[in-house]
């Protein structure tokens, strides 16, 4: 088996990631926090001690990360959090659908409603298109730090700079940018919103809202936090505040141990071994009669993506290409990565893409192998 | 003797317990009742550090002595 589909959920995690996880079952057992007895404690100072790891990953203080149950979790917390009577969102059109359903979602029975702008490689345009979708209702600025299908990253200091003349809260869905190239909260991002499975090598059922306190945010669960229990209503300091209920103890503990990894590997080191193997799957892959690329990443303009391609091979819808690919061992995913605005975008959103996201475990070798499989299905189907 | 410190959140009594360690202040992290209900509390074994002093320090980093 070669695994490429690691933009969906990184596969294999490190070994001490699986050793942390497999010791956190039974030494941290209890319920973090909720008791007094010395196992309760013990439980929540390793739960502790994987929140500073992961704050310190994105320059963040460790009471203002929360813990959630993945990256979707996150924007959800955010986007309906921020959202205030008729108000009005900008985000990218290339949002995933972990973004832009919640932003329908809370704005469909109002007047507030949103506004997609176009993102762009270049920057100051699109930092432009950005500026004229801003109303004067307008409470936050949703945008995907790299398009989950073809890459593109988006200009995060710039957006950040625009939310802060605007006075509206930045919120970074970073589900295909943590772990994989730098993102820090002294960017500019007010909200940071994180999967723990990706690019962090943790387990999945993990994710991180990170907040830089800025803007307040309404809760959407309420519950059981173990503090300030007499009151009837939600704490307001966090991350008590959005952590209500039992937290996934082992496998935010093991996140802990995948930021650490990520940290130990260095995210520049990381992007460039993955960006590295995109650009010598577009090379190959862009010499195959037959085949579609629909971000062709060189040497040239690699800076603007994170390391994602979509492709195609002509005629063959992008399951059965998939599928196809599958019965050689290459997992990969086909479809519409559920993100049909950047498919919209780039003119698929009838055939999808078949996505190649490596990570760093992946090697030269294992791209080479792709792609003489490649050529060999193109020969098969005759597919032009 | 040592004292007593009302912390609002494990979070927040782990942070003031591993920062005073760096600060070479012993203290122990206790869950129990407060008057805000079930809370948690700094206990600060150091004999060597006053109160005024172990305050001064977790104002540096965003805590308060005062939210009992």
């Amino acid at each position: 088996m070669i695994y490429l589909d690691n933009a969906a959920t990184t596969y294999p995690k490190p070994q001490r990631v699986y050793r942390t996880w497999q010791q956190a079952m039974s030494a941290y057992g209890a319920n973090p926090g909720r008791s007094g007895h010395r196992f309760s404690q013990e439980t929540a100072r390793a739960v502790y001690n994987s929140r500073v790891k992961c704050a310190e990953l994105f320059g963040a203080d460790a009471e203002n990360t929360v813990f959630t149950l993945n990256c979707t979790h996150a924007l959800n917390m955010a986007i309906k959090g921020v959202a205030r009577g008729n108000c009005h969102f900008v985000a990218s059109d290339m949002e995933h659908n972990a973004a832009i359903r919640p932003i329908h979602a809370i704005t469909e029975h109002t007047d507030g409603g949103y506004t997609l702008f176009e993102a762009l490689p270049d920057t100051e345009q699109t930092i432009l298109n950005a500026e004229r979708a801003v109303r004067q209702n307008t409470v936050a600025l949703v945008c995907t730090a790299a398009s989950n299908v073809i890459g593109l990253r988006t200009p995060i200091k710039e957006l950040a700079a625009l939310c802060r003349r605007r006075n509206i809260c930045f919120i970074v869905d970073a589900a295909q940018g943590a772990g994989i190239f730098p993102l820090k909260m002294s960017d500019g991002i007010n909200i940071l919103c994180v999967a723990g499975h990706k690019g962090l090598y943790g387990p999945m059922g993990t994710g991180l809202m990170i907040t830089d306190g800025k803007f307040p945010l309404q809760t959407i669960i309420e519950g059981g936090t173990g503090s300030a229990s007499e009151s009837l209503l939600q704490p307001d300091f966090l991350p008590d505040r959005f952590e209500s209920g039992t937290i996934n103890t082992a496998g935010v503990i093991a996140l802990g141990t995948g930021a650490e990894f990520v940290k130990s590997k260095g995210e520049e080191r990381i992007y460039s071994h993955e960006m590295a193997l995109c650009k010598r799957f577009c090379a190959g892959a862009g010499q195959i009669r037959g085949v579609t690329l629909y971000n062709d990443i060189t040497s040239e303009n690699a800076a603007s993506y994170a390391p994602v391609v979509s492709f195609n091979f002509r005629g063959i819808p992008s399951a059965e290409g998939a599928a196809l690919l599958s019965g050689y061992g290459f997992y990969m995913r086909g479809g519409l990565h559920c993100a049909p605005l950047a498919h919209k975008k780039i003119g698929t959103e009838s055939t999808g893409t078949i996505r190649f996201s490596p990570s760093v475990f992946n090697t030269p070798q294992e791209v080479d192998a792709l792609l003489s499989t490649m050529r060999r299905i193109v020969k098969q189907r005759t597919v032009f | 003797m040592g004292f007593n410190i009302y912390m609002r959140s494990f979070t927040q009594a782990e942070k003031a317990r591993a920062f005073l360690a760096r600060n070479r202040i012993r203290s122990i992290v206790k869950r129990g009742m407060g008057t805000g209900g079930c809370g948690f509390t700094l206990v600060v074994t150091d004999n060597s550090a006053s109160r005024d002093r172990v305050c001064d320090l977790l104002s540096g980093i965003g805590i308060s002595c005062d939210i009992s």
